[in-house]
């Protein structure tokens, strides 16, 4: 290309700010960017540094207490800031696609794919109904949906997380917009969706010229797609340029902080914990199967959800079950838990089989096995203290008197790095990473042999996860817990593991240690689960990342 | 479709089977007997042995179990018995008085859901806080107001002051609207209440999000995405008010002098006469229960995600489904909304 590229956004000297009861919040303070024709930008940024705010402004789509103080946004020469809400019905849409951040939820349930893909150009009056109707089809194919016509008559709920994120992306680009604004499109999907989504989108724009701004908190995603790199912190661009630079050779302390968090560009794991070998495993199971009843008027018969899967977890080790969306590992861990019946197979714990334990019995056997859950939002009672929740399974086990267990909370609270003040506060005054490390913290409480981490980082941002991944890590050499580590994100498991079980479709498809499975995948799916981790296509060790040439991707 | 509704038909009958029984065991357990009543009470000339062979002839000299059957039996073929007090089949009363009772209703109904229905868009689409703030304060006052109170009012200003409406009586559609109103305003307001509700909420989701930035204007998106959705609770209460509208015609027909069931039940309720109150109450289970059964049979084609036949909501393992069945690398085909990466 000789021509210049032209200037299809401009945000100059941006600030936002929320009102809440606590006075003004300054979401956005003087942020400055830009986006040309056929450019890819990504801001990148942990929750709370005003990324998502930064692309709410750019549609004019900001939460009612939002308030744009000041600054520009030129959208291919027209003020966005000052624009009239019919100027902002012309704009959007037509000149500017956004893709949100969670498709589960981002389409109407009460209408068809079809109808909802073909709204935009009814909108815009692009085409009449039955010719929207036809584009709203080919859009779907565009965007890489199978059998489009299909999909066009079905509701958002017939369709995976996945399917509906490519119906959005029809949405954002069936008016043939000049820019995509993209607020983390693909966080809410399995990294082996994230990749064929993220793919999909570079071919279209690419096809197209058409300029991406792309909000991500993952900086592997960022390093693989993005032409420009703008890094936010706490409201301000703290760091701009190109992939190689900032994640080349970062100037500002706190993108180094990022990109030492980064699970998928973080290296191998800490620290190995060294694990007897010839010790009894702390949990076995073997040949498990779990059926579950279809619907009669689907014709009934039955959904084996877990197939034949055997594998032991050894005395204070981390094994991994990793698989997607639906792969069965949860199930599994249910299992392991006999917090469901299996349909055949056993469950060993310390050698013995408490396939059958029942009544008395399999209450004590709760008390070696704990739970910390995927979503510390959900997990802990809002209503409790968080002294309370921590205290909850001594109490239930009748450990102690009530000053020691008061005193036992402490401790506990103390191991998991939260000041014993938070003792007195409810789980809503507390950051995702702290309620995480509550939960933790009450799941060690009854000190268990065996804690399963049912994606215990999943809801967490980057830096967050790798203090919790570091903080598991540190429990262990302590305590001497064994894990249980339920993922989809292989990049996690890397850094805790020490065996691996790869799940897919209720089956055991690859077995054996980190090393091993990371460096010589054997099956064909846990190759594609690896090559999907985000910033694969760079080197891993930033300090390396400088010698190799730029201009690639 | 078909076993869905053969289910519900099912469950329909059950419940009013259930409320015959329940009034029948509440009103024979009652003290009072209606053959002393019918005969001017222990006071009267009537002689024990006449009084004897009365009840032998309502059969009320039977054992409960056996009058039960019995009536049941009866009421199934459509005969509810004879007044105690005037001696009138039940079923001629109730037919009587069902007609001027059901156009009060319909109408208060048809209000209401205007009323309610517009206040509720009206307050969530506004840009002004006054005026949002004063709509949504309104459906509390229509409830706390008392309808008698409001009926006496309405008399007060549109039939005395301003001769719009006659006052009382069943004369043609005027007399039908004070009542109606009257009637309306409680139902009208919990609709609205329940609507704004669920409209502000809605207003909320993503997806209103996702139609503003295709370029809706905040209308569309009120009107074609937001309403259609919010109104599917709405929908739920809808149903249950229509069992407030005959307990409300009670008040409002006594108030206005109207005949109809609502005075039907508060006479006959006074006087005793069990036959009619338990065909009264016969009535009103039918009608609720066939509202419900309308909605329910409704709401699926309203709301897509309702699958009729007791299919699946969200279970742990998604059933394959065939559709999925595409030449699409596996990851795409697998529901997020299952339990596997929770």
């Amino acid at each position: 290309m000789t021509t210049a590229p032209e200037r299809l956004l401009t945000v100059d000297d941006l600030a936002v700010s929320y009102r809440t009861r606590h006075g003004d919040v300054h979401a956005v303070r003087d942020v400055s960017l830009h986006v040309d024709e056929g450019e890819t930008v990504a801001v990148v940024g942990e929750s709370g540094s005003g990324k998502s705010t930064t692309a709410a402004a750019v549609v004019r789509l900001l939460a009612p207490a939002a308030r744009i103080e000041r600054g520009t946004i030129d959208l291919l020469g027209r003020d966005v800031v000052q624009a009239s809400p019919r100027e902002l019905q012309a704009v959007r849409g037509l000149l500017v696609g956004l893709v949100p951040q969670d498709p589960t939820v981002s389409l109407n349930p009460v209408k068809r794919i079809g109808d909802q893909v073909a709204e935009v150009l009814r909108i815009h009056g692009l085409a009449d109904r039955r010719a929207a109707g036809i584009e709203a089809v080919e859009a779907l194919r565009r965007a890489g949906l199978p059998e489009p016509e299909l999909r066009a008559r079905q509701y958002p709920h017939e369709l995976s997380g996945g399917m509906r994120q490519r119906v959005l992306i029809a949405i954002a680009l069936v008016a043939r917009p000049r820019l995509l604004v993209a607020d983390e499109p693909t966080s809410a999907l399995d990294v082996t969706v994230q990749r064929q989504i993220l793919d999909h989108l570079d071919t279209l724009t690419a096809e197209t010229g058409t300029g991406v701004l792309l909000i991500t908190h993952d900086l592997g995603v960022a390093a693989d797609r993005a032409d420009r790199i703008v890094v936010m912190s706490q409201g301000r661009v703290v760091e701009a340029g190109t992939p190689d630079e900032v994640l080349g050779s970062p100037r500002e302390a706190y993108t180094r902080q990022l990109l030492a968090a980064a699970p998928s560009l973080r290296g191998a794991r800490p620290v190995s914990v060294p694990v007897a070998l010839d010790a009894p495993p702390a949990l076995e199971v073997r040949g498990l199967v779990k059926d579950f009843p279809l619907p009669r008027s689907g014709g009934g018969g039955t959904l084996r959800a877990v197939d034949d899967v055997s594998f032991r977890v050894p005395r204070g080790g981390t094994l991994a079950l990793v698989g997607e969306s639906g792969s069965g590992k949860s199930t599994t861990a249910r299992l392991a838990l006999r917090l469901a019946e299996p349909t055949a197979g056993q469950v060993l714990v310390g050698g013995r089989d408490v396939s059958h334990t029942r009544g008395s019995e399999l209450r004590a056997l709760r008390r070696q096995m704990q739970v910390v859950y995927q979503n510390p939002y959900s997990s802990l009672d809002p209503r409790w203290s968080v002294g309370q929740i921590v205290g909850e399974p001594l109490r239930a086990f009748g450990v102690g008197d009530r000053r020691t267990r008061a005193t036992r909370t402490a401790e506990l609270l103390d191991l998991v790095a939260l000041p014993v003040s938070v003792a007195q506060r409810r789980p809503a005054e507390l950051s995702g990473g702290q309620r995480q490390r509550v939960a933790i913290a009450r799941a060690l409480s009854v000190r268990p042999d065996l804690v399963v981490l049912d994606e215990p980082v999943s809801a967490l941002d980057v830096s967050v996860q790798a203090q919790i991944l570091d903080l598991l890590a540190e429990l262990q050499r302590e305590l001497g817990v064994t894990y249980l580590f339920i993922s989809h994100d292989l990049a996690v498991v890397r850094q805790v593991a020490h065996d691996v079980v790869v799940l897919r479709q209720g089956r055991v498809v690859e077995r054996g240690t980190v090393e091993d499975v990371f460096a010589d995948p054997q099956h064909a799916y846990t190759a594609e689960l690896l090559a999907a981790i985000p910033g694969a296509r760079r080197p891993l060790e930033p300090a390396t990342a400088g010698l190799v040439a730029g201009g690639e991707r | 479709m078909s076993r869905y509704l053969v289910r519900r038909l099912l469950l329909a009958a059950g419940v009013l089977w259930a409320a015959y029984t329940v009034t029948f065991l509440v009103l024979y357990a009652l003290p009072g007997d209606p053959v002393s009543i019918m005969y001017g009470g222990e006071s009267s000339d009537v002689t024990p042995e006449q009084l004897d062979a009365l009840r032998a002839q309502y059969g009320l000299d039977q054992p409960l179990p056996v009058q039960y059957v019995t009536q049941l039996g009866h009421a199934l073929r459509g005969d509810l018995g004879t007044s105690v007090v005037n001696g009138q089949p039940v079923t001629t009363l109730i037919a009587d008085a069902l007609p001027p009772t059901a156009q009060i209703a319909g109408l208060a109904l048809v209000l209401a859901i205007v009323v309610g229905g517009g206040l509720a868009v009206v307050a969530t689409a506004t840009r002004s806080r006054r005026l949002s703030g004063f709509l949504l304060s309104l459906p509390p006052l229509g409830v706390a107001v008392p309808s008698f109170w409001f009926g006496l009012t309405l008399v007060q200003w549109f039939s005395f002051q301003i001769p719009l409406f006659p006052a009382l009586g069943n004369q043609g559609f005027a007399s039908a609207v004070l009542p109606a109103v009257t009637l309306a305003l409680p139902t009208s307001a919990l609709i609205a209440q329940m609507l704004s509700r669920s409209l502000l909420h809605t207003l909320r989701e993503p997806y209103v999000d996702t139609a503003l930035a295709k370029g809706a204007s905040r209308t569309r998106v009120h009107l074609r995405h937001a309403l259609r959705n919010a109104a599917l609770p709405a929908l739920t209460v809808t149903g249950l008010v229509i069992g407030g509208l005959l307990s409300g015609a009670v008040v409002t027909e006594t108030v206005f002098s109207r005949a109809g069931l609502g005075r039907l039940t508060a006479t006959s309720v006074s006087a005793q006469d069990i036959p009619v109150v338990q065909g009264v109450v016969l009535v009103a289970a039918t009608v609720y229960v066939l509202v419900n059964l309308l909605i329910d049979i409704v709401y699926p084609l309203l709301d897509p995600r309702i699958v009729t036949g007791s299919r699946r909501r969200v279970t742990s393992p998604p059933p394959p489904r065939p559709a999925d069945a595409a030449p699409e690398p596996a990851a795409d085909r697998v529901p997020v909304t299952a339990g596997g990466t929770r």
